[in-house]
C-alpha cells in the first residue's frame, strides 16, 4: 500500500495604481491558498499523452491508466480533487475537460474545467467517481489531469 | 492597467517500502502565468441553493482609478467558496470550491462578449470571492 501526500498551492497577486498630477491611487488584490493532502487511504493518478481532435476518454469508472509506487493501477472511488493543464500549441484553443457524474447518463455533466496555453486548472469535486472527457477540439495538443482521490 | 501573476503548484508524492527499499513517485502539474495588462474585478458576497447572476459588463467592481470594470472578455477565472460555491453559466458549471479551497480555470468564451457569471451554492448559505480578469 502506497502513501500519498501532496500540496495544491495557489498564490495570486494583482497591482493596479493610477496616478495624476495630484494624487496617486493603488489597490492591491492577494489570494493565497495551501491545502495539504494526507488522508492515510488517499489515491493519486496521473493522466497524460497526446490528443487528437475528438472526443477521448481519459477516466471511466474503475482502475487508471496509471501504475502508482505500488506498481498497481489504482481505482479512485471518491475522487476529491482534480488538476488539469491543456496546450495545444500556438494558434490553438482552449480544450475542455467535461466531468460526467455518471457514465451511462452523460446529460448528468458536473464540470466543464477549461485551460488554454497550458494553464492550470484546478477545482473541487465531491467525491467523484464517473467519467472524464476531453472535448472535441480544433488541434491536437498535450493534456495532463492529476486525480487526489480520498479513497 | 492592473498587473500581476497567477501561480498554481500541484505536487503529489506517492512513496511505498518493500522490503526496507522505498520506491517513490511525485506528480507535479505547476504554471505561473503573469498578466501585463489585463482588466481585473474581486467580487464578494454571498450566495445560497438559488442561481446568483452576476453582470460582469459592468462588473461590481472599481478599479484603481475609480471607474467600474466592464469586461469584453473574460480569461482566467479564480473561485473561492466557503462552505461550497459552484461558479458557471447557464449551461455548464466551469468549477467548485469547497471549505476555502482555491478554484481556478479558464473562461469558456476568450473571444467573445462575456456571459454573465452564475453562482450557486450547495449550502443554504455561502461566502465567497470571485476575481476575474479579462479584458
Amino acid at each position: 500500500m502506497s502513501t500519498v501526500r501532496g500540496t495544491i498551492s495557489v498564490d495570486i497577486e494583482f497591482s493596479d495604481s493610477t496616478a495624476t498630477e495630484h494624487s496617486r491611487s493603488r489597490k492591491t488584490i492577494v489570494m493565497r491558498d495551501s491545502e495539504e493532502y494526507t488522508a492515510t487511504s488517499g489515491i493519486v493518478a496521473v493522466l497524460e499523452g497526446t490528443a487528437g481532435t475528438a472526443q477521448t476518454t481519459l477516466f471511466s469508472a474503475g482502475p487508471v491508466n496509471y501504475r502508482n509506487a505500488d506498481g498497481v493501477s489504482p481505482t479512485p472511488n471518491a475522487i476529491n480533487r482534480v488538476a488539469y493543464t491543456w496546450d495545444g500549441g500556438s494558434g490553438a484553443t482552449y480544450r475542455t475537460l467535461s466531468i460526467f457524474e455518471d457514465i451511462v447518463s452523460f446529460g448528468q455533466e458536473i464540470v466543464k474545467l477549461r485551460s488554454y496555453g497550458d494553464h492550470p486548472a484546478i477545482s473541487y469535486m465531491n467525491d467523484f467517481t464517473g467519467l472524464i472527457r476531453l472535448d472535441q477540439s480544433n488541434a491536437t495538443g498535450s493534456y495532463k489531469v492529476i486525480l487526489y482521490s480520498l479513497s | 492597467m492592473p498587473n500581476g501573476v497567477i501561480s498554481v503548484d500541484v505536487v503529489f508524492d506517492d512513496s511505498t517500502v518493500v522490503a526496507g527499499a522505498e520506491s517513490l513517485k511525485t506528480a507535479t502539474l505547476r504554471g505561473a502565468d503573469e498578466y501585463g495588462s489585463a482588466k481585473i474585478a474581486v467580487l464578494e458576497g454571498t450566495v445560497g441553493t438559488a442561481v446568483q447572476i452576476l453582470s460582469v459588463s459592468p462588473a461590481a467592481y472599481v478599479d484603481a482609478s475609480g471607474q467600474s470594470v466592464s469586461f469584453t472578455t473574460l480569461n482566467r477565472i479564480v473561485a473561492q467558496g466557503d462552505p461550497h460555491i459552484a461558479v458557471g453559466s447557464l449551461f455548464a458549471r466551469w468549477g467548485n470550491s469547497r471549505d476555502g479551497n482555491v478554484a481556478v480555470f479558464d473562461s469558456p468564451l476568450p473571444n467573445g462578449p462575456p456571459n454573465s457569471v452564475q453562482i450557486f451554492s450547495e449550502s443554504t448559505q455561502a461566502t465567497y470571492t470571485l476575481i476575474l480578469t479579462g479584458t
